[in-house]
């Protein structure tokens, strides 16, 4: 119900014949009845989300606050100037290099995620034998499980010079975590290997969610398996295609997508892989570790998600212009 | 359409050839953490990694187990935190994405902006510390592991999509059959969302199996540690003990058996052995086994 | 109007928030009295950063018959995860707790003693905990101050604070290539290092190509070790954390200058660069990924050695670091430096009282009687006698598998020292070599007792003004120091290009501002 009918409600109420008001109390009524349910529904999630999310959300000011705990956060002084925590960043010689290997890596991802994902995901849906079906899954989904502790150690075994399975097999004689150029390639190889399986499950569900009947009447007119794919499942797949790329775009300032600790673990965090390794998160990272300075941690969050934001809001907005039901907001 | 027998073409061979060399690349590394796990400590460093142990030994496991009692606790701990927790937030998450889909609802675009903001946005560190440990006072309390995510904002963005596939006729057939909106969402939009569910749902699961930070901050208690947690504390306490090493002149012979590295994979095959059990349990959601003829329309 | 319930609900929300934001200043750190139960006994917090305890229950209902029957404390010692995090959150909330360990390496102690975090225990301490105070040397108490005051007691420990370092090698392979160790005793560092490289590494690879001549890193790694810059008589000024810079030299401490821009840093990379292309560093070690494999391996010919006395005023038998089995690398120390109190021997191990807490007093005695009551100290750091330790046939000291034990933290917990001089306070090997370490312990407390403090005791930086040119200039440090030090790179060309990044980073602020603040307290004393 829209406020201009409830304020107009008021006005006139005294001015309407009893039939008038009976109507429209009913209407209200089942205007009520048919809302209340859902308004009941998101109450729960909604009550979290206020609770979880949003309490806690004023903590953002301490990116512009000298933040000491017998104040709190609103007590504690403003920096001078405000903008201070926010400083070591931009002054820092390496900000353009972290700051360009972050979106790189993100770009990369936005890319050929998607793309491997659906493929496995439509792929999977090809196969009939519904139990081979079931252990390539299971297969795929393991890298998801694998910690990047792990990954390290696997990393390792597998490339490090003298005792590493690429050197002593395959007689690769490169010390590859001395080799910056390479890991242009392997950055990007790993996190497909540690994300594809969770993707491609996700677009198995959306495949799932694709009511059968529209493959049946393609069927009946003999479309083949590649049209059916073409003009069925790639176009059903879009939404989900669409939400995750821009949950992804929102995350664009931040290294991985938000889970860059394999920045630092598969390469051993070597200091000569920083040219291509480093993101604005392992940055501030070793930066601010030792500093115990929660303003300026803070003040680096703040900055990635509000780039992030407002790509975000900017993207969701076109779409939302060209095809309203694929928008995210 | 399962049922209708098809030839087996080029293409259905060339998918599974790809299928296996997918799949081979996804678990062989994990049979190298296994192989790892299962190795002689003075062997990984003499012959290095392999995929089948050289010199077999299981003493990581019997070091991971020598506390039995809590390790099996820390187990319990984390079974019911993912179950509890993965129920309740799939539960939340859909009942929200789903009023989210409705036209009914007014305001739709600055909600979902609600939801979204938490996805980008958070007070840090500082904020929910407080919050959790002295407003809610939930320090040292089971709640305090999964209280704080029964709601995903991303998982109810998702699940907003997925849930825009399920036809509005439905919907429209059940309220002409005189259902309430809450048992119609109860009986037909969360039954049609297995699948969603299901991968959603897996993906919690792994968070919460997966979360340390949580009890890293909040618990003290050691009835209460979850088992990554314990893991990740053996992993520092062997360490803590090798650089010790020098102030025991008396362990030293006790010190040549320490699997520091060994351990390392051992704590990731405990860690993922049971969810992996869980996973051929919600195998059959994601198989297209439910259609939307199942459903009377 | 659905909307407005949401509206109100949340706004509800949200100003509850704020209250809950601005309130918990002021009521918290109370800690849990329980008062409820008739008695006098006041309930104690003491977070410790100690990992996961086994058994914990069975320990503290020990102890706390012990304490409350002493002094009406309980006592719950709380062990978080290692890395500190839980226990600086929660003194950065203002959260409920009464006691914690703290240090200068660990957990901030001067920050926070600076933030007002900590209690002041300056008059305190004399008064309720007159044994601690009179056993502790001064020297270690005037490190812990702050403007003056104490804001920790210090755990004092067994193998003392006083520094004298050298470097450790294989003995067997020293004697094997006819190599005179003992002549390096009290040698200047480059020195030593090239008759090591010439009489020593250079024979041993030969002999043995398959070991590792330098570990170069870690430990050994003398411009990230904090304790390594006496080998250049010299000190950190301030906070001795990797990625910090700005030392003084003891022969004129009043100049604070950066470490990576001296000649001696250079010599000592170009020495690592020749080492390396020699093979007697690993390829790897600026990449590896920890060396305890390694270490383990007994791969290691020559290290640092941080303990004093050497093997050559009190020869004892040990193995490289971390090695399996004495037998299968013998290894002796030799000291090159002088015996000095550094300035932050005092915070390497202490325990701190919430300013906040409602039994401040109580809290110092407790810390007095765990000082003093030596079983009862035994008994909340090993557990007990018998079930979770006990001794071989050998007499050397085993820990049950499974059992009550603190994983070797029980500096966090008070001293291990013992003023009695009877060892009752901490479980000894049961022959010949418990009985040595028990003399080189008597050795080392009487070195405590008369080592020159460091010129630089009781000085503490305040870091609030370049806190970004710190973070710039502990990222370029992280970034590229490993690599030189470990002499992967060439370092003719890549020192002046690592010393024109610390300049942009900022460096030459940070020496101003340790420089400024060193001159003010110089003038003040």
């Amino acid at each position: 119900m829209s406020k201009s009918t409830a304020v107009a409600k008021k006005k006139k109420w005294s001015e309407m014949t009893p039939e008038e008001k009976k109507r429209k109390r009913t209407r209200t009524k089942i205007v009520i009845k048919r809302q209340l349910p859902f308004y009941g529904l998101m109450l729960p999630g909604f009550i979290c989300l206020a609770i979880f999310c949003y309490l806690p959300l004023p903590g953002i000011l301490v990116a512009f606050k000298d933040y000491n705990w017998k104040d709190g956060i609103f007590g504690s002084d403003w920096m001078n100037p405000i903008w201070k925590n926010f400083e070591f960043f931009f002054v820092s010689d390496v900000a353009g290099r972290v700051t360009f290997n972050t979106i790189f890596y993100n770009v990369i991802q936005l890319v050929l995620g998607p793309v491997l994902a659906i493929t496995v995901a439509v792929l999977l849906n090809e196969i009939r034998g519904k139990v081979s079906a079931s252990i390539y899954k299971g297969a795929i989904l393991l890298p998801t499980f694998i910690s990047w502790v792990i990954v390290q150690y696997i990393m390792y075994a597998l490339m490090n010079p003298g005792r590493g399975i690429l050197s002593s097999v395959f007689g690769m004689d490169i010390n590859f975590y001395m080799e910056p150029s390479y890991w242009r390639f392997i950055m990007p190889l790993i996190y497909l290997w540690k994300g594809f399986g969770y993707n491609s499950v996700l677009y198995v569900a959306a495949i799932s969610g694709i009511n059968t009947d529209y493959y049946e009447a393609a069927e009946l007119d003999g479309a083949s398996r590649w049209q059916k794919i073409k003009h069925i499942t790639l176009p059903l797949l879009k939404p989900t295609f669409v939400i995750l790329t821009l949950l992804a775009i929102g995350n664009i300032f931040k290294g991985g997508a938000g889970d860059w600790q394999g920045f630092i673990t598969a390469t051993n965090n070597s200091g000569m892989l920083y040219p291509t390794t480093d993101v604005i998160d392992s940055y501030v990272y070793r930066a601010l570790r030792t500093l115990n300075d929660y303003g300026m941690s803070a003040a680096a969050s703040l900055y990635q998600s509000v780039v992030g934001f407002v790509l975000v809001l900017v993207t969701d907005r076109i779409i939302h212009r060209i095809d309203p039901d694929s928008s995210m907001l | 359409m399962e049922g209708r027998k098809h030839k087996i073409g080029v293409f259905d061979i060339s998918v599974h050839i790809v299928f296996i060399l997918l799949s081979l690349v996804c678990v062989v590394p994990l049979l190298l953490v296994l192989g790892i796990s299962l190795t002689a400590e003075s062997s990984l460093v003499a012959d290095g990694y392999h995929l089948i142990p050289k010199v077999f030994s299981i003493e990581a496991y019997r070091y991971a187990f020598s506390a039995s009692n809590t390790i099996f606790r820390a187990y319990g701990i984390t079974i019911f935190v993912t179950v509890v927790g993965t129920f309740l937030q799939l539960l939340f998450t859909a009942m929200t994405a789903y009023a989210l889909t409705r036209p009914e609802v007014k305001g739709r675009f600055f909600l979902s902006l609600l939801v979204y903001i938490p996805c980008l946005f958070n007070g840090g560190l500082v904020a929910s510390y407080i919050l959790m440990s002295q407003t809610l006072n939930l320090k040292n309390t089971i709640w305090v592991l999964f209280v704080g995510s029964l709601i995903s904002p991303t998982n109810v963005l998702i699940m907003r999509k997925f849930l825009r596939s399920i036809p509005e006729s439905l919907i429209e057939s059940a309220r002409i059959d005189g259902s309430g909106e809450i048992r119609t969402f109860f009986k037909i939009v969360l039954p049609l969302s297995k699948p969603s569910l299901a991968s959603l749902g897996l993906f919690t699961a792994i968070a919460f199996w997966n979360d340390w930070m949580t009890c890293n901050l909040y618990i003290t208690d050691q009835k209460l540690y979850n088992l990554q947690y314990l893991l990740q504390s053996m992993l520092t306490n062997i360490q803590t003990v090798m650089a010790n090493a020098t102030r025991t002149e008396g362990m030293s012979m006790a010190l040549a058996n320490l699997p520091s590295e060994s351990i390392r994979m051992a704590t990731c095959i405990l860690a993922i052995g049971p969810i992996i059990f869980l996973y051929p349990f919600l195998q059959k959601y994601f198989n297209k086994g439910l259609t939307m003829g199942a459903v009377k329309e | 109007m659905r909307k407005r319930i949401v509206a109100v609900l949340l706004a509800g929300t949200m100003a509850a928030g704020l209250l809950a934001g601005c309130g918990n200043s002021g009521g918290s750190g109370g800690g849990t009295e329980k008062e409820g139960e008739g008695s006098d006994v006041v309930e104690v917090n003491f977070y410790v950063p100690a990992g996961t305890i086994n058994d914990q229950d069975r320990i503290m209902e020990k102890v706390n018959e012990v304490t409350e029957k002493e002094i009406g404390v309980h006592l719950n010692l709380n062990s978080t995860a290692s890395d500190y995090q839980a226990i600086q959150l929660m003194i950065d909330t203002g959260d409920d707790w009464d006691m914690a360990f703290t240090s200068n390496w660990l957990g901030d102690y001067f920050g926070n003693a600076q933030d007002g975090a900590f209690a002041d225990l300056t008059d305190l301490l004399p008064k309720l905990a007159p044994e601690t105070y009179s056993t502790i040397p001064e020297s270690l108490w005037e490190g812990m101050k702050v403007d003056g005051k104490i804001y920790g007691i210090v755990n004092y420990q067994l193998f003392g604070s006083s520094k004298k370092i050298g470097l450790r090698l294989r003995k067997d392979i020293a004697e094997e290539v006819g190599f005179d160790w003992q002549s390096l005793k009290g040698m200047e560092i480059f020195d030593a290092l090239n008759k090591i490289e010439t009489e020593y590494l250079a024979p041993a690879m030969a002999a043995h190509p398959d070991m590792i001549g330098w570990e170069a890193q870690n430990g050994s790694n003398l411009f990230s070790q904090a304790q390594a810059a006496q080998f250049f008589n010299c000190e950190y000024v301030g906070d001795s954390v990797e990625g910090s810079v700005g030392w003084i030299n003891f022969d004129d401490p009043t100049t604070v200058f950066n470490q990576y821009a001296t000649d001696e840093f250079m010599e000592y990379c170009k020495m690592m660069r020749r080492w390396y292309e020699a093979g007697y560093i690993q390829p790897d070690a600026a990449t590896i990924i920890d060396s305890s494999a390694d270490r383990q391996a007994a791969r290691f010919l020559c290290e640092v050695a941080l303990g004093w006395p050497d093997d050559v005023d009190f020869p004892v038998d040990k193995g490289m670091s971390m090695v399996t089995d004495i037998t299968q690398a013998p290894a002796v120390e030799v000291s090159l430096t002088d015996l000095i109190m550094p300035a932050g021997a005092g915070p390497t191990a202490a325990v701190a009282i919430n300013a906040e807490s409602e039994n401040i007093e109580k809290c110092v005695e407790l810390m007095e009687l765990l000082n003093t009551d030596d079983d009862l100290y035994k008994l909340l750091c090993y557990g007990e006698e018998g079930v979770d330790y006990s001794w071989d046939d050998a007499g050397n000291l085993v820990y049950t598998d499974g059992g009550y034990f603190i994983n070797y933290n029980d500096y966090m917990i008070g001293q291990s020292y013992d003023a009695d001089g009877d060892f009752s306070r901490t479980p000894q090997p049961k022959n010949e070599r418990g009985k040595q370490s028990e003399e080189m312990y008597k050795i080392v407390y009487e070195g405590d007792q008369e080592a020159e403090a460091s010129p630089l005791s009781g000085f503490v930086f305040d870091p609030s003004n370049v806190q970004t040119e710190i973070a710039n200039v502990t990222s370029v440090v992280k970034e590229m120091q490993k690599s030189l030090v470990t002499g992967s790179v060439d370092p003719e060309t890549m020192v002046p290009q690592f010393l024109e990044r610390l300049q942009s980073a900022g460096v030459d602020k940070i020496i101003a501002e340790k420089q400024a603040q060193l001159d003010a307290w110089n003038a003040s004393k």
